[in-house]
């Protein structure tokens, strides 16, 4: 199989079918796993083939949401009791972790890979030391005020999207 | 009655004629777009019909989603029995794909638009969350999400991912897209990604993680270089 696309194609519809699934009480699944799965089913493959193909673009989306879906599949099993605090640290890491695979695409570039152990550190130092510091109350209020906007935001993207398609 | 008949022959001449003439006039004719298509050319058609812009039939079409997906209803009934375009546009290589990333742009930034209304609604109480078609969500995303994988599947089954070969050896910040210093601009490049687009990401990112995020935009910033200057004799 050499095409993202199809890979695509059997994600959607994996997550499809296992919703309808769910939908008619056949399976309990939570959707976070659901989801998770079948994102875990396209990054995979996406990220070897963009690595073989030279598609960075490919590389870097497939890379944030493998790491997006590791964080629902561990938030269904889990209790997480701070929700917000793991968006802080995960931003982090997956910013790290997109660096380091550009890193690994193009081994020329230490620039990349400094970076993503800079960022990958600062990740675990947010979990560990940062914490008690009261940074995540003050990101939680950001987090929160992003959030009211966030139909506002969407909108503005939206539009901004529209006017620069043919760009 | 030779006579008659000869009126009669030249009359019939006449309408034969009149029916083979070109009209100075192109006839408008509603039919689906064979050349510019997203899922059947219906918008693209009504467009060309009603010679507007593609994308902004495409928009509308999108959000009457939040009318109660009767729009999708009546997107598939149109599809149905509007006839395909017989002499359709032969599009070079470069406008096919110059077309589909317009049409990728037309149709994220009415998703965005419709998410954005739609969590407005939500938000101020005068949609519920729970239904955004006449049927529950957990119907219908599900179906949505098949159909949409078995289209992907049908349409690229003998199609292969080409390699790319325009990515630029190494990375420097751009010269000519930048806002600040040019590290997102040389990064959309490097990618080949929208600058603008990771300009957002790089802003909500920072706003999330308290600055802390700008520490990578500082580092490309004392350890890059901006691109070599082109000379033009």
């Amino acid at each position: 199989m050499n095409n993202s696309k199809i890979v695509l194609g059997i994600s959607f519809f994996l997550a499809g079918f296992f919703s309808l699934l769910k939908y008619l009480n056949v399976i309990s699944m939570p959707d976070e796993q659901i989801i998770g799965g079948a994102i875990i089913f396209y990054a995979i493959p996406t990220v070897y083939i963009s690595l073989e193909n030279g598609r960075r673009d490919k590389l870097v989306w497939a890379t944030i949401l493998f790491c997006v879906s590791v964080v629902l599949i561990v938030k269904s099993y889990f209790e997480i009791l701070d929700t917000r605090g793991i968006i802080f640290a995960s931003i982090l890491f997956v910013g790290g972790t997109v660096l380091m695979l550009l890193f690994i695409e193009n081994m020329k570039e230490k620039v990349f890979f400094i970076s993503s152990l800079i960022l990958i550190f600062l990740s675990y130092l947010t979990v560990t030391t940062f914490k008690n510091l009261g940074l995540f109350e003050t990101a939680n209020k950001i987090g929160n005020l992003v959030e009211a906007f966030c139909p506002v935001i969407l909108i503005v993207l939206g539009i901004g999207v529209f006017i620069n398609r043919k760009k | 009655m030779p006579e008659e008949e000869e009126k009669n022959s030249n009359e019939q001449n006449f309408f034969d004629q009149l029916a083979n003439e070109p009209s100075p006039i192109p006839l408008k004719k509603l039919q689906r777009s064979k050349s510019n298509v997203v899922i059947a050319g219906v918008c693209s058609g009504i467009a060309e019909y009603l010679k507007m812009d593609a994308a902004t039939v495409r928009i509308v079409a999108l959000l009457t989603v939040l009318l109660g997906g009767w729009g999708a209803i009546v997107y598939i009934i149109t599809a149905l029995l509007l006839p395909v375009e017989q002499n359709s546009k032969q599009l070079t290589n470069t406008e096919i794909n110059s077309q589909r990333k317009e049409n990728f742009k037309t149709v994220l930034s009415g998703l965005l638009i419709l998410a954005g209304i739609h969590f407005a609604l939500v938000y101020i109480g005068f949609r519920s969350g729970e239904r955004i078609f006449i049927l529950p969500n957990e119907f219908v995303f599900p179906f949505v999400s098949m159909v949409f994988g078995i289209t992907l599947l049908r349409k690229n089954v003998a199609v292969f991912d080409e390699p790319s070969f325009q990515n630029p050896e190494s990375y420097s910040r751009s010269r000519t897209d930048r806002k600040i210093l040019g590290v997102c601009g040389g990064l959309g490049k490097y990618l080949n990604i929208d600058s603008s687009a990771l300009r957002i990401i790089f802003i909500l990112a920072t706003l999330l993680t308290l600055g802390i995020f700008s520490i990578v935009y500082i580092y490309f910033t004392l350890f890059t270089f901006y691109e070599t200057e082109q000379k033009f004799e």
